[in-house]
């Protein structure tokens, strides 16, 4: 996730999201490949010899890996921008080649934490006005979603609570003091 | 701008009492349960293993009966190879692959949590069998044709239970590799990653691609028994032979995919003792991907013995014999990074220098198994048992010890009673020795293995074996005691525990905090 403060009066924030992939999809292509090639092989061999029942464990298995670095990378694909300014909230979500924008008024804005009901599930992270909702921070770790809904609760407030609105230079002190998973760097 | 936070999956938020347990998708307390899995199955698998030589301390039959002693030979092994020493390296690895790389936790967090609690269920399928009035499975852990098919009632609980070992090492392996590819923070080339985390990375490609093979295997087998085919009935036209080149296609792998990963833990522990970077970093990766390649083709030198062409014998005896060289490679870098450093010999390095000596003479063994005309002569004898307990326990169990008393402290934020801890290496390395040495000596006079009676000729080291044995299990309560208390208590760790460690793992304050790496470090 990456934040910048602007000096400036209209920009109180801009908070990017997104996973961080080592990996690119090219190099996902090559080492599934590189992994699938090697393990159909060896499956292919043994069913020649008549030993075919080889064969559909190697692809059930080639099946859950790419599922799993599938959804691994499509974290790394998926991303959020959250600008404040002093008058609106602008949220907008990457997924795959999509982008979806939404915008807020600040002073109607309100951030929620819901926590899951059953356990081992994240919460949901949801900035709303007027019964409209999007949820942000899908790819952040349950820790960095709660630092985050902290974050946005100072900026833009949570159901029940006023935030600051007060000049710019404010806001980006507060910012400054927010914690672990959130850094704070003035813009150029 | 600046980086932070970011995972592939979601997360818990800290259910309390036996639900933490039961729910938790975090990595560290995921680790924590494999672990101490592991170690209840190395004391059940143990205890069964006293049980064998308790019986073999004296000629005759004096505590149980054949067929019993069969199902303690068999389902000892079952329990050490799937539900002690793999667990525990997943165990290792949940802990410490993501704070190695600097990733927030595993790439799929609650498909962690099932890979592990899949495994209690499997064992508990396969431990009920005790209780059958057919009893357990007794045909060894090879399995092999025909005489598995003559398992009672418990033969469709042992293929289920090796079914979800399977699945569980294939969801535990699919996830690592994952983690390790995806995960890593800005600046961790494959080549700056840590030793253990490369030697697990190619530990769970071999884990892919065996693991269908013992799938198919097993499934053959309960077909062959229940819906009438002949895969491996020469009655029906099958082949019982074949059944031997599969397993073994997946079996010596899987050697690998228990001794890699210790492979791993020596090269973090010997560097940080002698106080000076591993030599030859490079050469040991290239070295460890050489082994995992050289363990698929190498499979037949287990069965020599059922006849194969000359040219068949040549080619897995040479093969064999190559590995020595990658192997050869490392035990030189181990040695080469000790080479003028200044050393210490905390309990780690106690156990990683033991695991370099005594693992090398496992190693050698296997070179003279390895030579096809002589392996004819030691085939099924005792040798081949003190062949492989010198590589498993001294080797892969004693890299297990000597990573959990180097990351101990790490995990509890306590330093472990080192007195203690040197009595247990010492008590350990003594009586590993005392155990399984003199069983090169009635191997090669010939002893058979898998036999609860033998010859008077054999007495005297059988029983000094026993001894060596039941000092080697009751001195693993000595660990289970330090494990215990450090837990508990003890002198506060620092971050950095010990003065020459390196690496990521180290930076973060100890105990880990249950997240770290929220925000991904930079690597230079």
């Amino acid at each position: 996730m990456t934040e910048a403060s602007s000096p400036d009066h209209t920009l109180l924030a801009h908070i990017r999201v997104s996973a961080n992939c080592s990996l690119t999809p090219r190099g996902a292509i090559l080492f599934f490949g590189g992994v699938a090639g090697a393990s159909l092989s060896v499956a292919i061999i043994f069913a020649s010899f008549g030993m075919w029942p080889v064969l559909p464990f190697a692809g059930l298995e080639l099946f859950l890996l790419g599922l799993a670095l599938g959804l691994s990378m499509r974290q790394g694909q998926e991303g959020e921008s959250i600008m404040v300014t002093d008058d609106r909230v602008v949220v907008e979500r990457r997924r795959h080649r999509d982008t979806e924008s939404r915008e807020f008024a600040r002073l109607w804005a309100r951030v929620e934490l819901r926590v899951a009901r059953r356990p081992g599930h994240p919460s949901d992270l949801v900035i709303l006005s007027h019964g409209q909702g999007v949820e942000v921070g899908r790819a952040l770790t349950e820790s960095a979603r709660r630092d985050l809904y902290r974050r946005l609760a100072d900026l833009i407030g949570k159901t029940g609570h006023v935030p600051d609105i007060g000049p710019a230079g404010q806001a980006g002190e507060k910012q400054a003091v927010n914690g672990v998973g959130i850094d704070v760097q003035q813009q150029d | 701008m600046s980086t932070a936070a970011a995972t592939h999956e979601h997360h818990d938020h800290h259910p309390t009492g036996i639900m933490r347990w039961l729910t938790t998708t975090n990595h560290k307390d995921i680790g924590t349960l494999y672990l101490v899995f592991s170690l209840t199955m190395f004391l059940v698998g143990g205890s069964m293993a006293l049980v064998i030589r308790a019986e073999l301390f004296q000629p005759g039959l004096q505590l149980v009966d054949p067929g019993f002693f069969n199902q303690m030979t068999t389902m000892h092994a079952l329990i050490m190879v799937f539900g002690a020493i793999m667990p525990a390296f997943v165990g290792l690895a949940n802990w410490m692959v993501p704070l190695m790389i600097g990733a927030p936790d595993m790439a799929l967090p609650r498909l962690n949590n099932w890979s592990f609690w899949i495994l209690p269920m499997a064992f508990s399928l396969l431990g009920m069998t005790l209780l059958f009035p057919s009893g357990a499975p007794a045909a060894g852990w090879t399995m092999y044709p025909p005489l598995v098919l003559q398992t009672g009632d418990a033969f469709p609980f042992l293929i289920f239970a090796v079914h979800l070992m399977g699945i569980s090492s294939v969801l535990g392996a699919i996830n690592i590799i994952v983690t390790i590819m995806n995960m890593r923070a800005p600046g961790m080339g494959l080549l700056k990653m840590p030793l253990f985390v490369w030697t697990w990375l190619i530990t769970a490609y071999l884990l892919i691609l065996v693991m269908p093979v013992l799938a198919g295997a097993v499934t053959m087998l309960l077909t062959d028994k229940y819906f009438g085919t002949s895969f491996f009935q020469a009655a029906g036209g099958g082949d019982p032979v074949m059944f031997q080149h599969i397993f073994w296609f997946f079996g010596h792998p899987e050697v690998y995919i228990m001794i890699l990963p210790a492979f791993g833990v020596v090269s973090q522990v010997i560097p940080t003792f002698a106080r000076k970077p591993l030599f030859g970093y490079d050469s040991m990766v290239y070295a460890t991907a050489s082994i995992a390649f050289l363990s698929f083709i190498v499979w037949a030198h287990h069965m020599f013995t059922v006849g194969m062409p000359l040219a068949g014998q040549l080619f897995f005896m040479f093969s064999t014999m190559l590995i020595a060289v990658p192997t050869g490679v490392k035990v030189f870098n181990w040695v080469a990074t000790m080479w003028k450093g200044s050393m210490t010999f905390e309990t780690p390095m106690l156990f990683a220098l033991a695991f370099v000596f005594l693992f090398t003479i496992g190693g050698f063994s296997g070179l003279m198994l390895a030579i096809a005309p002589a392996d004819l002569q030691y085939h099924d004898t005792y040798f081949v048992v003190a062949h492989f307990h010198y590589v498993l326990v001294p080797g892969a169990a004693f890299g297990i010890m000597a990573a959990v008393y180097y990351w101990l402290p790490k995990w509890t934020g306590h330093m472990y009673n080192e007195k203690l801890g040197k009595l247990h290496f010492w008590l350990s390395a003594i009586s590993v020795n005392v155990t399984f040495f003199p069983q090169h000596f009635v191997g090669l006079a010939g002893m058979p293995r898998r036999i609860p009676d033998y010859s008077t000729q054999f007495a005297d080291f059988n029983m000094i074996s026993s001894v060596g044995a039941f000092v080697f299990g009751f001195s693993q309560l000595l660990f289970v005691y330090v494990i215990w208390s450090c837990a508990r208590g003890g002198q506060k760790a620092t971050d950095q525990v010990w003065e020459g460690a390196e690496g990521l793992e180290w930076t973060v304050p100890s105990p880990a905090p249950h997240h770290t790496f929220d925000t991904p470090p930079v690597i230079r």
